[in-house]
């Protein structure tokens, strides 16, 4: 019984060792292919969590599906043949700017040539989506969708995220669907679809963030 | 051969970077322009002494620079980039790494 006790609290005590010497020392020296891959591994890890951290994906897919919501209703209010294009028009801006004065109070920063990259992407999808929407002619209601998908698609890209990428799937379809059937009533069910699959997807990535990330 | 080719290697590895936390930190700050420190002691689990001795070091040694703008009316914060010294000591690290994994012929 005592030898059975003693092995037990030795194995236990050298396992306890063993961690702690790994958490607060130092890696393994690298001296063969298995603790170099590993290492590797570790720094991807690492590298992979800070750009998830700073590009928070959520905020733009939050703000984005809240604008996607909202467009049937006051498409409608605003009224008139190019109320899509004015709609976008002013709903554009105000998601970027939303978007920079997020990013700028954030406590991690994006590389410079990324920040710059999304900023000329969100001024495409902007200008795109104005263009599309005022000229696009009877099918005008799905076409600023197109330029959302694509601009979504390149975001997918630059912040290597499968989350937005899936948005931009969901854009994508749905811009197909409504110029293909061109009818208000598959309008606002392709925009309040592209909306909720935005706020569904960007509450998902909220959630999984670590709650640690938040604290000041 | 392989042996000593891993060793020579290995002993190439630079020990300042080698080291698990300082490491991670350099790892870190290697996917973005910069860090704020509380961001970095939260997502790494350091303490705040453990962290502030790591960064001391590498900031000694050039790897990393450490700034605190003061806003008028506003709380300071300690921001930490990678410099490209740091940068350059990290992709020598790594491509270390990556040599003693290729010196070791597939099964």
């Amino acid at each position: 019984m005592f030898d059975v006790w003693w092995v037990l609290t030795n194995v236990t005590l050298r396992g306890k060792v063993a961690a702690m010497n790994f958490a607060q020392q130092s890696l393994p020296v690298a001296q063969d292919a298995g603790d170099a891959s590993g290492q590797l591994r570790f720094v991807e890890g690492r590298r992979a969590a800070s750009r998830r951290l700073a590009a928070a994906v959520w905020f733009p897919l939050l703000i984005g599906g809240i604008a996607n919501i909202a467009a049937p209703t006051v498409v409608d209010l605003i009224g008139g043949d190019a109320a899509s294009g004015w709609y976008w028009g002013f709903a554009g801006p105000l998601i970027g700017i939303s978007c920079g004065l997020f990013y700028a109070s954030r406590p991690i920063h994006l590389p410079v040539r990324v920040a710059i990259t999304a900023a000329v992407i969100g001024i495409a999808l902007m200008v795109g989506a104005l263009f599309l929407g005022f000229s696009f002619g009877e099918s005008r209601a799905g076409a600023p969708l197109l330029a959302v998908a694509a601009g979504l698609g390149a975001f997918a890209v630059l912040y290597r995220s499968l989350l937005v990428g899936l948005v931009g799937g969901a854009a994508l379809i749905a811009a197909i669907a409504l110029i293909a059937m061109n009818t208000s009533r598959a309008e606002r069910v392709a925009y309040l679809t592209v909306g909720i699959v935005s706020c569904g997807v960007a509450i998902a990535a909220l959630l999984t963030m670590r709650p640690e990330a938040h604290q000041e | 051969m392989n042996n000593e080719q891993s060793t020579n290697r290995a002993d190439q590895l630079d020990e300042t970077v080698h080291q698990r936390h300082r490491l991670g930190i350099l790892a870190f700050l290697s996917g973005v322009e910069r860090a704020e420190f509380t961001t970095i002691r939260n997502e790494l689990g350091l303490t705040d002494g453990n962290l502030n001795r790591h960064l001391a070091l590498l900031a000694d040694v050039g790897y990393v620079q450490i700034s605190k703008p003061s806003t008028p009316g506003r709380r300071t914060r300690t921001w930490v980039a990678l410099s490209p010294t740091g940068r350059e000591a990290l992709s020598a690290h790594v491509r270390t790494l990556q040599a003693l994994i290729d010196s070791v012929p597939s099964a």
